[in-house]
């Protein structure tokens, strides 16, 4: 998540009529666009809602200038993480349906029923469509914009301020991320694809939260990358490819 | 286990968004009173850690998805559970806003699950453990454990009371899935608390400083 924050703030970087829309609006339009979504009953009416809501998302993306593939690519880092879920949906029943008829029977007893199939489908379309307005939101309005269009519609001054910071220190917690990934494939070891990539991932923050706790104006950040990447993490994990 | 939207119907989903918002509303009266000048950035950076400690989901069968939480973290550091509300409420604004991670109708359920939830658990075993074990580590491990377990199963039973996850297969896949990540949860919590009370002491607010906690 954390290594997209860059592209996307270069992409609410870019000018378009959309971009150049109050955030006050786009927040507005895109809270309403979900609320109305979810707020539709989970039946077959949802296909001719989403259609209509899918039709006014690509109006909107088509005006903001941005590439549609883009919008795949954001959607993609989303969408299989639910996918399996959504896709799961196929083998339970659920309380939406009394009667349910048998599409397919698999081994152990396990069967894919058609009233599921056709659930778990108004799932997706409401989840894709949901997304999809987040993903127009968080594309053409810049985070400053946002919090300042957020502060101006009632989000209490300390939570405005502490998102303020927060941003902040995610942009820095990104920078040194990447620089830390650098440095580990420099020694060819990703630590993404690594199969210990949680706990590596996990001890990379614990140091730079530590580190940046000790003072977050201090010198200490500015060591992290060097530290962690270099002298501990690095170390370690050079050691242990060279003893494969 | 960022329920995200379309999974809870939006009138349950406005249920747990009001009980939220009075947390909400108790977590704003701790910044108030609490967070000052020295305190804003560490708050501003334990949330960013939380959210990129969160960054990694990895997806549960048949249920959401798994990742670490951090409300213990956030509690025992500032030590307030109302710390930890305020923090994720952050994180999970963010998240869903920027990210589409977790939903905006279920940002209420979200921020129960893993403010409110996490940060109330965490905290008490934090402190009850503290007083029957002396010791940190222990007391933090099992915390930060418990943080990160009972939230997810508090996420399986919205999503039956959902209909969109079946309670029994919910429980199991959660609850096993969750008891392993917070094994990873607990070492992180246990690092990160050390760590920081190496360097800044003065920053910690719960009694791991003490002779007792040390």
């Amino acid at each position: 998540m954390i290594e997209n924050l860059f592209q996307i703030e270069r992409d609410a970087y870019k000018d378009s009529i959309i971009h150049r829309i109050d955030a006050r609006v786009k927040i507005a339009i895109a809270f309403a666009a979900i609320i109305a979504l979810v707020a539709v009953p989970y039946s077959t009416m949802i296909y001719t809602v989403g259609i209509i809501f899918f039709l006014f998302f690509c109006i909107l993306w088509a005006c903001t200038r941005l590439s549609f593939v883009t919008y795949l690519r954001r959607a993609w880092a989303i969408i299989p993480l639910w996918g399996v879920i959504i896709f799961f949906q196929i083998f339970l029943k659920n309380k939406y349906y009394t009667e349910y008829d048998v599409l397919y029977s698999l081994p152990f007893g396990i069967s894919i029923y058609a009233q599921s199939v056709e659930f778990a489908f108004i799932l997706l379309v409401k989840f894709v469509i949901c997304i999809s307005f987040i993903i127009l939101l968080s594309s053409t309005t810049k985070m400053y914009e946002m919090l300042e269009g957020a502060a101006r519609m009632g989000l209490p001054a300390e939570f405005a301020l502490a998102l303020g910071m927060m941003i902040r220190y995610l942009f820095v917690f990104g920078y040194m991320f990447r620089k830390i990934n650098e440095t580990l494939k420099t020694k060819c070891f990703d630590a993404l694809i690594a199969t210990c990539r949680t706990g590596t991932a996990s001890a990379n923050w614990v140091i730079l939260l530590a580190l940046c706790s000790s003072g977050p104006t201090s010198r200490a950040s500015g060591c992290i990358p060097a530290c962690s990447a270099g002298g501990m993490v690095g170390t370690v994990t050079y050691l242990s490819r060279g003893n494969r | 286990m960022h329920i995200p939207d379309a999974f809870i119907p939006i009138w349950q989903g406005a249920i747990y968004w009001i009980i939220a918002l009075v947390f909400i509303a108790l977590a704003l009266r701790w910044a108030r009173n609490e967070m000052n000048e020295e305190k804003l950035p560490l708050v501003a950076v334990l949330a960013a850690g939380i959210f990129a400690l969160q960054s990694f989901n990895l997806p549960v069968s048949m249920g959401t998805s798994g990742h670490l939480v951090g409300g213990a973290l956030a509690a025992i550091i500032l030590g307030s559970p109302f710390a930890a509300i305020f923090i994720l409420t952050l994180v999970l604004i963010v998240q869903a806003v920027l990210f589409g991670d977790g939903g905006i109708t279920t940002l209420g359920a979200n921020i129960i699950n893993m403010g409110v939830i996490g940060g109330f658990v965490g905290y008490y075993t934090f402190k009850g453990l503290m007083d029957i074990t002396r010791s940190m580590p222990v007391s933090v491990f099992f915390a930060a454990w418990l943080a990160c377990l009972i939230p997810s199963l508090a996420c399986a039973v919205e999503m039956f009371l959902a209909g969109t996850f079946p309670l029994m297969e919910g429980l199991v896949a959660m609850g096993i899935y969750h008891a392993i990540i917070g094994v990873i949860e607990g070492f992180v919590t246990v690092a990160a608390i050390y760590l920081i009370t190496a360097a800044r002491p003065d920053l910690v607010d719960t009694n791991v400083n003490t002779p007792a906690g040390a």
